[in-house]
Order: C-alpha cells, then structure tokens, then sequence
C-alpha cells in the first residue's frame, strides 16, 4: 500500500472499529465493514454503495465531512444513505469529548486500529515491530477487564479487539483515570514523564511497548485522532 | 512504597525543561518509575541516597560507571589533587600521557591510546578506524547488541532514516555459521567486526560466548583482512585486569573502554595495535573537553587500584557469593531464578518468566527494603561490596522472596 492509501485504509478501518465501540447492531456494523476496491478507492460494505476515494476519506476525516462517489451512490442510494447516518453517529460520538469510560474506550479503539493499519502496512512501522507479537491489554486502573487490547498471533496481523483475550497479556498498560486515558489517546501527554509520574502503568515486556508506542505516535501524527 | 514526594516534584520540574524529565538508560520508563527515585542527593561506598532521603544499597554502580564503589578514597584524592591545578587547558596535560602507557602496559596487544568521554565516542570512532585502514564499507554487529547511541547502532527509533543501517550487518550471538556466511556474502568488503566480550542485552539473559567461538571470530576476521574490535565499554575492568579478551583467551585489534575506567568521572579509551596507528591519526577525533586531566587522573587512579588489588578477580568472586546465595535463596521459596552472565555483572532471570512480570514484581518487593536491584539490566559488584553488606543484601532479598511467595 503507498502512504495516501494506508491512511485512507486505517480511516475507514478505525470508523468501522467505532462501530463495533458503540455496539451498532450487527447487521448495521457489517454493513459498513471496509473493503479495499482497488488502490485509490475503499468501500463500507460488500455492496459498493458507499464509496470514497483515498482522497475524500481522508478529507472526511480532517473535516468531517466529504463526498462519497455519486456513481456507486446511485446504484443504491436509500442504502447508501443509511450508512452515511451510520458514519455521521460514528463521527459525532467521537467528537463528543465527554469524559466517560465509555468515552475513553471509544477513543482507544478507534486509536489502536488505525496503529494496527499501520503496523500491518507501513514500511518504517513494520520494519520498528519486526516479527514481534503477543497481547498489548490496557486497562482502567482497578477495571478486571481490558478496555482493549491489541495483539498479534503467529502468521497473523496485528488487529484490535474489544473483549477480553483468554491467553496472558505480553505487557499491559493501566490508565490512572479516565482524564489521563484519554488525553494519552489524543496525544496530549508525554509517555516517558506520565510514566514516571504513575499516570499510567507499565507491566510486562517493555520494549513491545516503546515500539508500539512509538509506531502509535507515527500514526497520530499521520492521522490525528479528531482530524485536524 | 518509600516516601518519593521530592523524587515527583524534582521530576515534574524536570520534565518542563528537560524532553521527558530524564532520557536514556535514565528514563524511569524503563526501569521501574513508582518504585525506584528520580533522582540521587549522594553516595559512598555501595549505598546511595534519593532526594527524599532514602537509603539503597547499589547493585547498579551508576550502570556500570562505579566500580570502586561511589567516592572512593584514594581516587577522590588524587582527583582532588588534579582540580587543584585545573583540568582542561589549551595543550594537553601530561596525565595523558601517563594513562595511554599506563593502558599500553596493561593492555597485551595495545601499543596506542586515544581518549574520550563516552563509550559511543570511541565505538563508533573505532569503526571508522577500521574503514580507514581496510578502504572497506560493512561492519558487522550481533543482533540486539548494544554499543552506543549513535545512528548506526542506537536502541531507539526516532530520529533514524534507512541509510543510517544500511552498511550494517548483523548475526545471531555464538552464530559462527551465519558470521561465515556473511563474510562470503560480502567477501572483502568488511572492514569491522564490533563485539562485546560476552552477550549482554537489555530485557534478556546474558548469553556467553560458547566454546571456539573467540577463537573462530578470530580466525574469521584474521582471514578476510577484517578489523576486531572489543566493545568492552560495560565489563571492562570486570573480568579481567588486563581487559576482558584476556578472560575468554583471544585478542583483537582494537578495545574499547569506558564506565569503570573513570569510576564515575566521564572518560573513554580506545587502545590498538601497532598496525593501526597511522589510520588512527587519519580520522578526526577531538572534543572540546576530551583532554580532561581531572577524569584521566580519576582513570589512571581506578586503573593502578584495579591491578594492584586484582579487582576484577575480587568482584567476580563476591559476585559468585553473592549470585549463588540469590539463586539458592529462590529455590527455597520455590522460585527457578539464573543469575546469567559473569557473576560480576549478572543478570537474572527467573525460567519461563519471558514477559518479565516476575523479575519486575521481585525488584518492586525488594526495592521497598532499599535494595536496587533492576529488573531489565545486569547488575553490577563493585569492590566496595563486602561480605557485610551481601549478607545484608541477601537477607532482604530472603524477606522479598517470602512476600513474593505469599502474593501468589
């Protein structure tokens, strides 16, 4: 994939992980799952309603909004539109900024796939990962459960889930509140200084860690969790 | 937990002028940030105290840089004595060139001595050496050995672009298959074999080096016209008076040092052999406080110490007191812990505990009883370890032990 295309690709990968966050339904949820038409087009579904470019997705990301391609449209178009209802409540509830758990996961979620698109796909990201994988957990501090968790099994791809994994963690990360959760999603802290402060903890086999890490900041300099 | 209230505030200040608070092998990020300080007020001898007057009793020696334990006497004198009549000068002091023959006597294969700050300075100066005198290209490194913080070899990932690497190669540690490979593949275009005398990753066992291994790099580079140099930053001085190739029986082009030479004063050295002098005097090397007297006479003082008391034998048997005292006491608590690696700078590792979580849970308990002992990086003796203060050290660690069995 070039470098527009993994953008494009984690854009529309992270919207349809929103879905699943927000527990659409799942025939709804499985009516926007990604596909990749050819290098400069992605379509949500297997139906090709709704189709954008590389291009329009990513505008859609910065702005917030942008148009789908009219042809494939029209083929379909109450179809199409619901759909596009279906991004526009994606889109708004994560531009929500409330402080909730709920909230915090959202974002996280949203986060971690479009890092796993692109620790799947880009050059440098993959060339820092490696052949490393195992389960990368984070969790609310004092929550038994995961609020996601990214991982990567042998001769698989790094993908995101967010329901609790049965196997043990590799390392895990704990947020000491929901504030620090989420402002760690949008960027806003410095990983080293909030680690030494206890704003979040760090169990587990580190250097996964700095590079996912690492590869996460990638990412959100590329794609900026709330657009620009 | 031990009181750390001027620990966090220091740090937050820190952080507001200083990229992260603290970097490097420093960062409390990769150690253990809510259980170790931020920051030390003083030390003597093995024990060191943080900022909010917490005791620890050291099994890192500054990482390394302390090996006569922290403020030694006799060097602290003579450092003191140097100060005296200034440090950095427009021409070089003579202490200089006392240490280049201090280390030339030492050091069996060295006839030449230049001098540094820091291990990365030399390490990647050496190399460049190398090049010179061979006219060739690729140096080749172990995979995952640390030897610097410069592009060509630094753990990080920021800040790199592709052509940084691309003249680097690497083999598995004790690998002298794929080494032999790669010199057929690259045949007469290496110029450099950089190595440490044994494996000594962060977040791993300490691997030596198996039987032959010394003797086939040896012989590889001897071969292929291929430079050998010992990265002997973080043992030297550790496992043999003489410089760590005299521990495992083989003898490279060039070595070089750091950490320990100074005891704490930052100062490096790259020693060589006859051959490679006039490529030596070929590639740019200065600093502007590389001429250091202060930290040279520090070097020469640790140095005339190291051989007169045998130090290096002297940590390496407390080590061995002290390592088999740990693992015994693990096994009594059911726990299958390996202080891998020379015993003067072990590193330990619990069987089956790859994701770390047991040798971290095990450095928190025992960080509560005031004993540094890190959970990602060897650890070091220094010769101010006595039979008084391992036995202390290992009853807290018997106490760490039995709150770890109770937490399971």
């Amino acid at each position: 994939m070039h470098s527009e295309q993994i953008k494009a690709w984690a854009v529309s990968r992270s919207i349809y992980m929103g879905g699943n966050v927000l527990e659409i339904d799942p025939y709804n949820r499985l009516s926007i799952k990604p596909q990749i038409l050819n290098e400069h087009m992605v379509s949500f579904g297997n139906r090709k309603e709704l189709v954008f470019t590389n291009e329009n997705l990513l505008k859609l990301h910065r702005v917030g909004f942008s148009l789908p391609e009219i042809g494939f449209l029209m083929s379909h178009p109450f179809q199409a539109l619901k759909k596009i209802n279906l991004l526009r409540k994606i889109g708004s509830s994560l531009k929500a900024n409330v402080r909730s758990k709920a909230y915090l996961r959202l974002l996280l979620a949203v986060g971690l796939e479009a890092t796993a698109v692109h620790l799947n796909e880009d050059k440098k990201c993959r060339s820092i990962i490696g052949s490393d994988k195992g389960i990368v957990e984070f969790y609310l501090d004092g929550d038994p459960l995961p609020l996601a968790s990214l991982y990567k099994k042998e001769g698989s791809v790094w993908t995101v889930t967010i329901t609790a994994l049965q196997k043990k963690a590799k390392v895990r990360i704990s947020f000491k509140s929901v504030d620090v959760g989420i402002k760690s999603c949008l960027g806003q802290l410095n990983p080293q200084v909030c680690s030494a402060l206890g704003d979040y903890t760090i169990d587990g086999y580190l250097p996964l860690m700095d590079k996912i890490g690492y590869c996460a900041r990638i990412t959100g300099h590329d794609l900026p969790i709330l657009g620009s | 937990m031990r009181s750390r209230s001027n620990s966090d505030q220091l740090f937050k200040r820190a952080a507001s002028v200083i990229p992260g608070g603290t970097y490097g092998h420093l960062s409390p990020a990769s150690s253990l940030p809510r259980h170790f300080a931020h920051f030390c007020s003083s030390g003597k001898g093995v024990y060191f105290h943080d900022v909010d007057q917490n005791e620890w009793m050291d099994f890192m020696c500054a990482y390394g840089a302390v090996i006569h334990g922290y403020q030694n006497p006799i060097i602290e004198s003579a450092v003191e004595k140097q100060r005296s009549v200034g440090t950095v000068f427009n021409h070089p002091h003579e202490v200089s060139i006392e240490l280049a023959e201090k280390l030339t006597q030492l050091v069996d294969f060295a006839s030449w001595s230049v001098f540094a700050k820091n291990g990365s300075d030399l390490t990647t100066w050496s190399i460049r050496v190398a090049r010179e005198h061979t006219k060739r290209t690729f140096v080749v490194k172990a995979r995952g050995a640390y030897h610097g913080v410069d592009a060509w070899c630094d753990p990080g990932m920021g800040g790199r672009i592709e052509s940084d690497r691309a003249d680097i190669l690497e083999f598995e540690w004790n690998d002298l298959e794929q080494l032999e490979g790669i010199f057929k593949a690259r045949k007469d275009q290496i110029a450099a074999v950089i190595l440490t005398p044994y494996h000594h990753a962060a977040f791993a066992p300490s691997v030596m080096p198996e039987e032959g291994f010394w003797a086939g790099v040896r012989n590889l580079c001897h071969k292929n016209g291929t430079i050998l140099v010992l990265d002997d930053v973080r043992a030297g001085w550790r496992l043999h008076e003489k410089g760590s190739h005299k521990y495992f029986g083989f003898s490279p082009d060039m070595t070089v040092y750091s950490k320990a030479l100074g005891n704490g004063y930052a100062i490096s050295a790259c020693v060589g052999i006859p051959e490679l002098k006039n490529a030596a005097s070929e590639v740019f090397l200065t600093g502007s406080c590389w001429s250091d007297a202060v930290a040279m006479r520090a070097a020469l003082t640790s140095l005339e110490i190291c051989e007169k008391d045998s130090v290096a034998s002297l940590v390496l048997d407390k080590g061995k007191y002290f390592c088999s005292g740990l693992e015994n006491l693990a096994l009594e608590f059911n726990f299958k812990l390996r202080m891998t690696g020379p015993t003067s700078m072990p590193y330990p590792w619990f069987d089956g505990d790859d994701n770390l979580y047991r040798i971290q849970n095990f450095c928190q308990i025992a960080s509560k009883y005031g004993l540094f002992f890190h959970p990602h990086h060897n650890w070091f003796i220094s010769n101010a370890h006595d039979q008084v203060s391992l036995d202390k050290a290992l009853a807290l660690a018997r106490s760490s032990f039995e709150e770890m069995q109770n937490e399971l």
